[in-house]
């Protein structure tokens, strides 16, 4: 039996299009009428999602505008393939938790993790609709800390051998939005 | 005479800098079609034909090289520990390769070394070592775990303290990988890592780092 994980998996996906909400320089580029108009919506969607809320999508955006180069310098580096590729948002894979440093080694996070105090008033209970435990199973809405892993999940240098230590753990204050640390 | 014989073992151990021990591009380690090679044997480093005799020795050796110790300024260093012709263990010199450019960052990174060049030759590779270059700074899960990253049947890493830890990943088996850390002259099992986790290398459950 595979060991449900508390992560919020799969964001590297959706966050190749849309982690540059906070970045205010940067628009993304869209395709022309014409070929928008031949793309098809759905009514509703599909049973299967993947979902990002709020809270943690931009815990790790921030994490993700920390770590990855300055928009200068990906296009300064546009003739080197390798430094392109370890430059896009998508070549990485996140996961992001929640963990409570006096519950090591118990394994499971602390699902209040005190959140009630700290996140203007909103709980846990309260925030978790009936379904929420569905999509982010284990982990609180609106915890003031979370732990931002991020990994390269490509090879952008085949025959080339592995980067050693290309991610990083961030430890994002969601309180006062800010970088608390970075794991080293 | 004596004078020669200091000059010739300055040239072997590389150049002493005022930031520590500076290894020679070109000489010591460096690059062939995007992979990084490294010279071996490191004359720092007494070979043995006991590798935890040669893995103790690493972390004391690589951190006389140049800003080995200088956090955020400093320099991530990543070298191969090999079988030689003589079935004694040997490590080679450790190569600060990089795609990053070289600036202050709280993130240090180097690129594995994929071959030795030792003129004794080489048996196998039996390792990879690298450092950080803070003190309590562990292996980092997933972007040193990971199955993708692993090359070799052992993965050393240590930090500026050197404290030392061990990861066998048991790549293409079907085997938990171990992490281990050194303690005296054993090593102590820290976390295995199920055969499921084992192409993300997630080290689970989580617990404060070592």
């Amino acid at each position: 039996m595979r060991v449900p994980r508390p992560l919020l998996a799969c964001a590297s996906l959706l966050l190749a299009g849309s982690c540059a909400l906070f970045n205010g320089s940067y628009r993304p580029p869209h395709a022309p009428e014409s070929e928008a108009a031949k793309v098809k919506f759905p009514w509703g969607w599909p049973r299967e999602t993947v979902r990002l809320t709020g809270v943690w999508l931009r815990a790790v955006t921030m994490a993700l505008d920390d770590f990855l180069p300055e928009r200068a310098s990906e296009l300064a580096s546009k003739d080197d393939q390798e430094a392109i590729c370890l430059s896009r948002r998508d070549s990485y894979d996140v996961n992001a938790f929640a963990w409570d440093p006096r519950a090591s080694d118990a394994g499971e996070p602390d699902a209040g993790a005190s959140g009630a105090e700290l996140d203007g008033g909103s709980t846990a209970v309260a925030d978790a609709g009936p379904d929420y435990n569905s999509y982010q199973p284990g982990m609180p809405r609106n915890p003031p800390v979370i732990y931002v892993s991020i990994a390269l999940a490509v090879d952008c240098n085949p025959g080339g051998g592995p980067l050693m230590d290309w991610g990083a753990l961030y430890a994002i204050d969601t309180v006062n939005w800010r970088i608390l640390a970075i794991h080293h | 005479m004596d004078r020669l014989l200091v000059l010739a073992l300055a040239a072997g151990l590389g150049c002493a800098s005022a930031g520590g021990l500076r290894l020679r591009e070109g000489v010591d380690y460096g690059t062939e079609q995007r992979a990084v090679w490294v010279r071996g044997p490191w004359e720092l480093v007494t070979p043995s034909t006991d590798i935890d005799e040669v893995i103790d020795q690493l972390c004391p050796a690589v951190m006389r090289l140049s800003d080995a110790r200088g956090h955020d300024d400093g320099v991530e260093y990543c070298g191969l520990l090999y079988e030689g012709t003589d079935s004694r263990f040997y490590a080679s010199a450790a190569s600060p390769l990089s795609p990053d450019p070289p600036v202050r960052s709280r993130t240090k990174r180097c690129r594995m070394p994929v071959a030795v060049r030792d003129a004794g030759g080489v048996r196998t590779v039996e390792a990879d070592f690298h450092s950080h270059p803070w003190p309590n700074s562990p292996m980092t899960p997933e972007a040193d775990t990971a199955a993708r990253v692993q090359r070799y049947s052992i993965r050393v890493q240590f930090d500026t303290t050197c404290h030392v830890l061990k990861f066998v990943p048991h790549l293409n088996e079907p085997v938990p990988g171990e992490l281990f850390e050194r303690v005296g002259r054993t090593w102590r099992l820290l976390r295995v890592i199920p055969v499921w986790n084992k192409v993300d290398g997630a080290i689970w459950p989580p617990f404060e780092a070592p």
